[in-house]
């Protein structure tokens, strides 16, 4: 295999990687909404 | 996979469109999480509750049949007595209402200690489950990109073996090194490691808010203790309060019954409302014509007016964003929107402003979002407040000491051998370049390890906040409390804190630029400032928003060409 292809592999490992990291701050701002949702559902 | 993910990069050049999601995306993670707490409602009321019912009804039908049968055996009655209906007698009949079982009643013991065992697995079941939903797609998710960087470590290795001591292999070997220290290492938590397990730790934190949420919703839903607590308190209660002759009662039980009636009432209740939304969402609601978003447009006309929403026009980010903001001013007073939050139908337009705004951030949006969530914040009662205490207790500086003394470690350790190498003046002009690159990529990642100590200093400021908006909100919706607020003793590190705090770092959150002593905390944050003080300074900031990122980006790179200092 060459270098290339592994620094191409490496690229698109770190995209992934950063894309989950991104899924998963949306997961926290959603949840956050959700909980304000709650909050407003109580009345 | 690089090609999806730029495909969906060049899809968000729309400025009011999340930055970091296309529209389907959000749409997607939105139904999921939905799915995940309708599943965990279903699991948390419906069988729980049941469950709970069904134990306390064996409880109640045992312990009401051994009263009979020990008052009969202690008054002697005849054997064609076989139920407490069969008693006509008044006097006895009297007698037997007043009867209660001895406390030490080895068979009462026995049975209450079967039913309470039985009652404490329902809730660990209904937790393990909560967990089950909550973990296995974020385990998922994550193990399965820490096995495709530890295969391509391998491959990576396989070829630095295949290379080494090779002639002419020296510049592909170097390659192969760099790119092997960007892989990182597994154990040690280094390079690309490094940022799955931060992922891991955020998901976790996550689903621990999830849950707690849920928990908390609960709670809510039977007026301030969860079901099982407060079953289990009832029948503590009942067999162990003592009457003035030294005997339990046990005729409480009809009370639990009645409690889980109106639980079932209640989400009787809550549900209808939800189904009138829906149908009025599907143009069903008379007629009545329905707006963007579901919203019907036969609202009421002065809660509209006074939220500055026309029925006519179409509910947009611009005008959700208004509208919101309109909420949480001053324009509208506290017992307005507590009228407003009891209308149904405006509840809902609110709902939808909410989402609409949340589906389309852009940072200035962002920060005008940032505004009204503080705001909304600000409004919210005794679990919020009590929510704000947990999120300080969870970054307290104790709990980030360790973390915060390895990482500054492992930096200084790592620090030291890159310049210990830069030092070596055979270096090529490349390799010179190459492990500068390396110095700077680790000075900025200890950047965030400071963040971490200036969240240590702020936490103190939290902790006051806490006392204010606890005070605040007591007030404000004294005549609705239902959970306890914290107490004031929890928050006397007040006179000992610093005066000027400075306010939490957060990616694309909006910071005060004048070191006012207002401050974020995850979804939480709050003003010390007055109203008035902190809305001109914001306005300033939204108004400047592009100018203020420009400048505290020439700032941070300032302060990173410095370079930091080690303690």
């Amino acid at each position: 295999m060459t270098v290339e292809e592994l620094e191409a592999q490496f690229d698109a490992l770190q995209n992934d990687v950063n894309d989950l990291k991104q899924e998963v701050e949306a997961d926290a701002h959603l949840e956050f909404i959700e909980s304000l949702k709650k909050y407003v559902n109580k009345y | 996979m690089a090609e999806n993910i730029n495909q969906n990069a060049k899809t968000n050049t729309d400025p009011d469109v999340n930055t970091t999601n296309t529209k389907e995306e959000r749409v997607e993670q939105e139904a999921t999480f939905e799915t995940y707490q309708k599943e965990t409602n279903e699991i948390n009321f419906k069988e729980t509750k049941s469950s709970i019912k069904s134990e306390l009804a064996k409880l109640d039908g045992f312990l009401k049949n051994l009263k009979f049968r020990r008052f009969k055996e202690e008054n002697n009655l005849p054997k064609n007595i076989q139920s407490e209906e069969d008693i006509t007698d008044p006097e006895m009949k009297s007698k037997f209402e007043s009867y209660k079982l001895e406390m030490d009643d080895p068979e009462v013991q026995t049975q209450y200690a079967n039913a309470r065992t039985q009652l404490i697995d329902i809730t660990t079941d209904r937790n393990n489950k909560i967990n089950e939903l909550y973990g296995n797609k974020m385990a998922k998710d994550e193990a399965e990109k820490v096995g495709k960087v530890q295969e391509l470590l391998n491959k990576v290795d396989a070829e630095i073996n295949e290379c080494r001591g090779k002639e002419g292999q020296e510049e592909k070997l170097k390659r192969l090194e760099a790119l092997k220290e960007k892989i990182g290492n597994k154990e040690e938590k280094t390079g690309l490691f490094a940022t799955l397990h931060k992922i891991a730790e955020s998901q976790m934190a996550v689903r621990k808010m999830a849950i707690q949420d849920l928990a908390e919703t609960m709670e809510a839903r039977v007026n301030g203790g969860d079901a099982f607590v407060k079953a289990d308190e009832k029948i503590k209660n009942s067999i162990g309060q003592l009457d003035e002759n030294g005997r339990i009662v046990t005729n409480d039980m009809s009370e639990i019954s009645d409690d889980l009636e109106k639980m079932d009432q209640e989400e009787q209740q809550q549900e209808e409302p939800k189904e009138e939304q829906q149908a009025s969402q599907q143009g069903k609601n008379n007629g009545a014509p329905v707006m963007e978003g579901g919203v019907p447009a036969d609202l009421k006309p002065n809660y509209l007016m006074m939220l500055g929403f026309n029925p006519g026009n179409v509910l947009n980010t611009k005008s959700s964003m208004a509208m919101l903001e309109n909420y949480v001013s001053d324009k509208i007073t506290d017992a307005q929107r507590v009228e407003m939050l009891n209308d149904p139908e405006t509840r809902g337009i609110i709902l939808e402003a909410m989402d609409k705004a949340n589906k389309s951030i852009n940072p200035i949006n962002r920060i005008k979002f940032n505004k009204t969530r503080a705001n909304l914040v600000k409004l919210a009662k005794g679990e919020m407040v009590r929510k704000a205490v947990e999120t300080i207790g969870d970054a307290h500086p104790e709990n980030l000491e360790e973390s915060f003394e390895n990482a500054k470690n492992e930096y200084a350790s790592r620090r030291a051998d890159l310049e210990s190498r830069l030092n070596v003046q055979s270096l090529s002009d490349e390799d010179r370049a190459n492990l500068e690159n390396q110095l700077a990529e680790l000075d900025e990642k200890y950047q965030s390890v400071v963040n971490v100590e200036e969240f240590r200093t702020h936490a103190a400021g939290l902790e006051r906040f806490r006392d204010r908006a606890a005070d605040k909100i007591s007030g404000m919706f004294n005549k609705n409390e239902r959970l306890p607020l914290p107490k004031k003793e929890d928050a006397k590190v007040e006179k000992n804190e610093p005066q000027n705090v400075e306010p939490e770092k957060e990616v694309n959150e909006y910071q005060p630029v004048d070191g006012s002593q207002e401050f974020f905390i995850g979804g939480l944050s709050g003003a010390v400032n007055s109203r008035e003080e902190v809305a001109e300074k914001e306005a300033e900031a939204i108004e400047n928003g592009q100018k203020v990122a420009e400048v505290k980006k020439d700032e941070k790179n300032k302060d990173e060409k410095k370079g930091p200092e080690i303690e």
